[in-house]
């Protein structure tokens, strides 16, 4: 029996058990390096963002995977908010002609006089950055470009991070995947 | 028709729409570039043409008209995509299946005996088309399971993506959208790990440390319909609860030696005529410095703190006449301590025990002296760690007087302090250390049954201390924002709250930590931000920062009526079976308390009042920006 040969369908079976079983190794394995490769995470720097409107087209996503983050520790909660409205504009009122915005993403709510809440409606959000650099310029800088951990899909080569002239994206812990700039300009 | 056929040209018909709706991705694809948010350079265009030429009505509904369009195909190209996406999925993992049956299924016409090759061949075959079969449904699945279970729900996008703004303060028109509907019907912000904190509601500058934002939201201050929510606890009953009584200065029943009135409770003995019924100024005169404290009256004269950056004094006026009686110089000793402009140089209303008056400045400097002017002692608590400058006011307690000094930001650092003077030398008598951060309230002093209270707020507690001994009765915690309105009391209840917070209503009768036993409802409803609530006749008015007068039923804080009077500062007086205020603008109000808001008269001062009045006798004291008015019969 033990000097019996194989038949060619047997050495085929054979063969093809082990290719299965290296199939599933190597998928065991992907899955493996990409869970150790999700305890770091892409992320801007919100200190180097210059907010050049790349994070809306560089994305693999449409729209993309960044948005603009409201830090509420930041927050003037002014009522002329240069995050929603545009520096050159008719009017104070939230008629188009007067807001930054290009997708209607940005609301604000009545506090108490003078004050309103800004609040980012990220569903239309598409990562443009153009109120983050209004708030920029005129405000708090509360208004931050942040890539969202639910949308960001892990590529291993960022391709934001690739195209962004400034640097400004690097991975970080996924323990802490934000690096949102908080009260005094520290995080 | 046999099955193999008629499977054949079911794949065919989903080879066919496969390929169209793949052709549709495309042609929407190219399309959407059409209508991309970032590249509509026509409208920037006329966007800035309309800010250089805001009058051209033309241009702006062009702008207008254009700005939709750009968004609601930008939105519509990206539903097509999505949901073209998903079709194609389920296209594929049709057309591969029907593919996988065609092929089990297809007639084959056997040679006589195969050779092995053959068989082989065969099996290599079968083998590949059962891994591509497999491949491609599970490809399928994953890609619909994927789109379905994305966080970017397309179709929240468009239905909610079209909607106007969804809330926003009245007068303000909302974008390119119909009308947005009043405060407070707006839905709350979305729960948000990102979320650093939720937006201050405290004061009247957002420095409240943030609680998460996944909390119940304070209210908005707008004057609109709002439902009126308070959270009722299981109360007593009525007869459970503890009579309540001013403690009143001896001798000084009919003055006024305090902010508020000798309770400190907006609760006045005087009767003056109604304005329109007899009620005249009877002597105005000028003041010469500024302070937004409020007028207090003792013996015959009418005291005042008043400072700018360069000086301060005291004065006296003769309640009789308006005569200045005297002024006693305040030299300033150190720096000058940072105010807003809200506070000024004298926010806090001086006292007096009858024999003595007090009154202390923002740098912390408390000063005694005589009714004649003199100055007794002084001792400085300054400088305090305050972000709008130190405002609370004096009250005294027999001879002592009561100086609640809290400051700083972090309730832990114990900064704060509560303290007893003795009135005639300046010295402590006695003095507690407080956990709490800075506060612009008033204490209150009144009588639970046998004992004396003496209630203090600020975040997070509202704590009542025997005002002999200093020793704390009870505390409730969970007070928050920056507490400047001054606590109240009825003939059962006290009631403490501040804008940013909630307003609690106490059964004082308690010891201990009663947070859970004593408070009897709360509302974060209609919260006065400066004003000081009045309690009154079992009701309970608070005015909000944005001038919404509230009246609430004491016995469980659900809204009786709301009338907007305007912005005001100066705190509402109980007097006789009325109530008196006067707004910001300088108009005196008289309402009817009762179910409904009704004006029994009004009078125009015609200058700006903060301070709250003083009443004596048959006349009303009022601190004007500029002038001190003495109105009467």
């Amino acid at each position: 029996m033990a000097d019996e040969p194989k038949s060619r369908r047997a050495v085929l079976a054979d063969g093809v058990r082990l290719l299965g079983l290296a199939a599933t190794s190597g998928v065991l394995g992907a899955l493996a390096a990409k869970s150790g490769a999700r305890n770091m995470v892409w992320q801007i720097d919100p200190d180097l963002c210059t907010q050049c409107g790349k994070c809306a087209t560089s994305c693999v996503l449409t729209p993309s995977a960044v948005k603009c983050v409201h830090s509420y520790a930041l927050c003037g909660y002014c009522q002329l908010c240069f995050g929603l409205f545009r520096d050159k504009r008719a009017g104070n009122d939230l008629h188009a002609e007067n807001l930054r915005c290009p997708t209607d993403a940005i609301r604000r709510r009545f506090v108490e006089d003078p004050y309103y809440e800004i609040t980012i409606e990220e569903a239309l959000c598409i990562g443009c950055g153009i109120c983050v650099k209004g708030c920029g310029l005129f405000g708090n800088r509360s208004l931050q470009l942040q890539i969202r951990h639910d949308r960001c899909i892990g590529c291993n080569e960022c391709s934001i991070a690739r195209d962004c002239p400034s640097n400004a994206i690097r991975r970080v812990p996924a323990s802490r995947p934000y690096l949102l700039r908080q009260r005094g300009g520290t995080r | 028709m046999s099955a193999y056929r008629l499977l054949c040209r079911f794949r065919l018909v989903l080879a066919i729409s496969s390929a169209l709706v793949l052709g549709l991705l495309a042609w929407n694809l190219v399309q959407s570039r059409s209508y991309d948010p970032l590249e509509a350079t026509r409208l920037e265009q006329m966007q800035l043409r309309l800010a250089a030429n805001p009058k051209d009505d033309a241009l702006r509904d062009q702008l207008r008209t254009l700005d939709r369009q750009v968004r609601e195909r930008y939105l519509h190209h990206r539903r097509v995509a999505l949901q073209g996406l998903a079709l194609l999925a389920v296209l594929a993992s049709l057309l591969a299946l029907a593919h996988a049956a065609a092929e089990t299924l297809r007639p084959r016409s056997y040679s006589a005996e195969p050779d092995a090759t053959e068989i082989l061949a065969q099996t290599r075959a079968k083998a590949a088309q059962g891994a591509y079969v497999l491949a491609t449904a599970l490809g399928g699945i994953l890609v619909v399971l994927a789109t379905l279970g994305r966080n970017d729900p397309l179709g929240s996008y468009v239905r909610e993506g079209m909607k106007p703004h969804a809330t926003e303060a009245p007068g303000q028109a909302s974008g390119s959208a119909p009308p947005a509907p009043p405060v407070g019907q707006g839905s709350l912000p979305p729960a948000d790990p990102l979320a650093l904190g939720k937006p201050p509601l405290a004061g009247s500058l957002p420095a409240t440390p943030p609680t998460t934002r996944l909390e119940p939201e304070a209210p908005a201050g707008a004057g609109t319909q709002r439902p009126s929510s308070p959270a009722v606890r299981p109360a007593p009953s009525k007869s459970a609860l503890p009579d309540l009584e001013p403690c009143l200065p001896a001798g000084l029943e009919a003055d006024w030696p305090r902010f508020r009135g000798p309770a400190g409770n907006g609760v006045a003995a005087a009767r003056p005529p109604l304005p329109g019924k007899g009620l005249k100024v009877l002597w105005k005169v000028a003041v010469p410095l500024p302070g937004w404290n409020s007028p207090i009256v003792v013996k015959g004269s009418v005291l005042l703190a008043m400072a700018d950056s360069t000086r301060r004094e005291v004065a006296a006026f003769d309640a009789r006449t308006g005569e200045l009686l005297w002024r006693t110089p305040i030299p300033y000793q150190g720096p000058l301590p940072k105010v807003s402009q809200d506070t000024g140089y004298a926010p806090s209303t001086m006292a007096s025990d009858g024999e003595r008056a007090y009154a202390i400045f923002p740098d912390g400097l408390l000063v005694g002296l005589d009714l004649g002017g003199s100055v007794l002692w002084t001792r400085s608590f300054g400088p305090f760690e305050n972000p709008y400058g130190h405002a609370s006011s004096l009250l005294c307690h027999g001879k002592n007087v009561i100086v609640q000094l809290d400051q700083g930001s972090d309730p832990e650092e114990r900064k704060s302090r509560l303290v007893a003077l003795d009135g005639a030398t300046g010295k402590n008598v006695w003095q507690v250390d407080r956990a709490v951060s800075a506060s612009w309230a008033t204490p209150l002093l009144l009588r639970a049954g046998t004992r004396e209270l003496l209630v203090a707020m600020a975040p997070p507690l509202v704590c009542a201390y025997d005002p002999d001994t200093g020793k704390e009765v009870w505390r409730v915690e969970g007070l928050g924002g920056e507490p400047a309105p001054c606590p109240a009391f009825d003939e059962h209840r006290v009631y403490a709250g501040n804008l940013g917070s909630y307003l609690f209503a106490i059964n004082p009768s308690g010891e201990g930590d009663i947070t859970r036993t004593g408070v009897l409802w709360d509302t974060s409803d209609y919260l006065p931000d400066i004003v000081s609530p009045l309690a009154f006749r079992e009701s309970v008015y608070l005015l909000g920062p944005d001038g919404t007068l509230a009246c609430l039923r004491a016995k469980d804080g659900s809204l009786v009526w709301e009338h907007r009077i305007g912005l005001t500062k100066a705190s509402p007086t109980a007097v006789g079976d009325a109530i008196w205020l006067v707004t910001d603008a300088g108009r005196l109000v008289v309402l009817q308390p009762g179910d409904a808001y009704r004006e029994l008269g009004a009078m125009e001062l015609g200058e700006v009042v903060r301070a709250s009045p003083a009443f004596v006798g048959d006349r009303v004291y009022v601190r004007g920006q500029d002038h001190l008015f003495c109105l009467g019969p």
